[in-house]
């Protein structure tokens, strides 16, 4: 087993840098350590500007996600012992870059919030009235998608959002996709608006990649297809054979 | 001025790395995703012959294909190989995305599935059928 392992990151900082530049360090081997705790081996003893975002170290605050040897990963869940000969860290691919590891995120999270992740009701019911019950067949309906973390490693991962940044995205038309399978939920007629617009999950040609990328095994991509189908269905059925029904 | 540390804030000057045109040659899955988009090239290639010998047929000039053309034959068993994998894979996955509820519960993915490949098999072998029978009757 190697003593030491470099690893490369990319350093940008933007009051002296007009593009980004590569830094090696060295870093001890450890066969329990994983990425994230080399890079922070390094702040802590070798280079203290080095910035990054870290909070949790057990893959559930998804801020750590940072490209390894190319690929989006979350470092707090990715082993050094994978990577014995060396390793490049770079920010997520797709986003522009802050300052070294730390990418902007404020795209994502308007994003997120556009279609409107939240319970919408015609008539909330009076609190009295008790809790809006579900089956556990209700819940099994959009359990996979809720299990999304926001780490953005599927926006990283995607080539569609890549060159065309106004696309929705993954994890935010999974999301859209989670609250639409909510049987408490009825704002799905909101959301197509946002969801069906151009930007919306036609951008998507299924590379799949996200679902690859994935670290919670959410699948954005099959709740983008599924979408497509429901939209599909929704306005054949809608729009062609009930043309004088309910229309919103 | 932001109000709560009493810092002038400037705007930040970010970077985007911009996306290389060779990006779908730097990972193996993009590759493969490229190359069965790229499969209705030769879907469409395939087609516009058979419209024009059916134009041919029309107007004139038709000369059907013969066994010991080769590069027709070869022509077609490259297009018949790359929309066989566009079909394959493209209903492989219409378990994962067709949801058929029956009642508070969903159709399984492997019967929807089945139905798609079967639906698949038997449209081809009706087109088939079709086509020796009309074949037949120009003899």
């Amino acid at each position: 087993l190697p003593s030491t392992v470099p690893v490369t990151v990319q350093r940008y900082n933007p009051e002296t840098d007009t593009a980004p530049r590569y830094q090696t360090y060295e870093v001890p081997y450890k066969e329990d350590w994983v990425v994230l705790d080399a890079i922070l081996y390094i702040k802590d003893n070798l280079d203290a500007t080095l910035s990054y975002r870290w909070s949790c170290r057990m893959g559930i605050c998804g801020s750590c996600g940072m490209n390894v040897d190319g690929y989006p990963k979350l470092t707090c869940s990715t082993h050094l012992r994978d990577y014995q000969k060396g390793l490049t860290v770079e920010p997520l691919s797709n986003f522009p870059v802050i300052r070294d590891l730390v990418v902007d995120i404020e795209d994502f999270m308007a994003k997120l919030k556009s279609v409107k992740p939240w319970i919408i009701r015609e008539l909330e019911q009076p609190l009295g009235a008790g809790e809006y019950l579900q089956s556990n067949n209700q819940i099994g309906q959009f359990q996979q998608f809720s299990q999304c973390i926001n780490c953005m490693l599927c926006y990283a991962a995607c080539p569609v959002y890549g060159m065309e940044n106004e696309f929705l995205g993954p994890a935010a038309i999974a999301l859209a996709r989670r609250y639409n399978l909510d049987s408490r939920d009825e704002g799905s007629e909101e959301r197509v608006k946002v969801l069906a617009a151009s930007e919306g999950i036609w951008e998507c040609s299924f590379v799949g990649e996200c679902s690859a990328a994935c670290p919670k095994g959410v699948d954005p991509a099959k709740a983008i297809q599924q979408t497509k189908f429901d939209t599909v269905n929704g306005f054949v059925m809608g729009a062609m054979l009930m043309p004088f029904g309910k229309r919103t | 001025v932001s109000e709560a540390t009493g810092i002038e804030e400037r705007p930040v000057r970010t970077y985007r790395r911009p996306l290389r045109n060779d990006w779908w040659l730097r990972r193996r899955s993009y590759f493969l995703y490229m190359v069965r988009e790229s499969t209705v090239i030769f879907m469409v290639a395939w087609l516009v012959w058979f419209l024009y010998q059916v134009a041919a047929l029309k107007f004139g000039g038709y000369e059907p294909p013969t066994i010991d053309d080769y590069a027709f034959i070869a022509f077609s068993v490259v297009c018949l190989f790359f929309t066989l994998w566009h079909a394959i894979t493209f209903l492989n996955l219409s378990g994962l995305i067709l949801r058929v509820p029956i009642g508070d519960r969903f159709l399984p993915a492997a019967v929807i599935k089945t139905v798609a490949f079967g639906g698949l098999l038997f449209v081809t072998v009706v087109g088939a059928a079709i086509m020796i029978y009309i074949g037949y009757l120009n003899i």
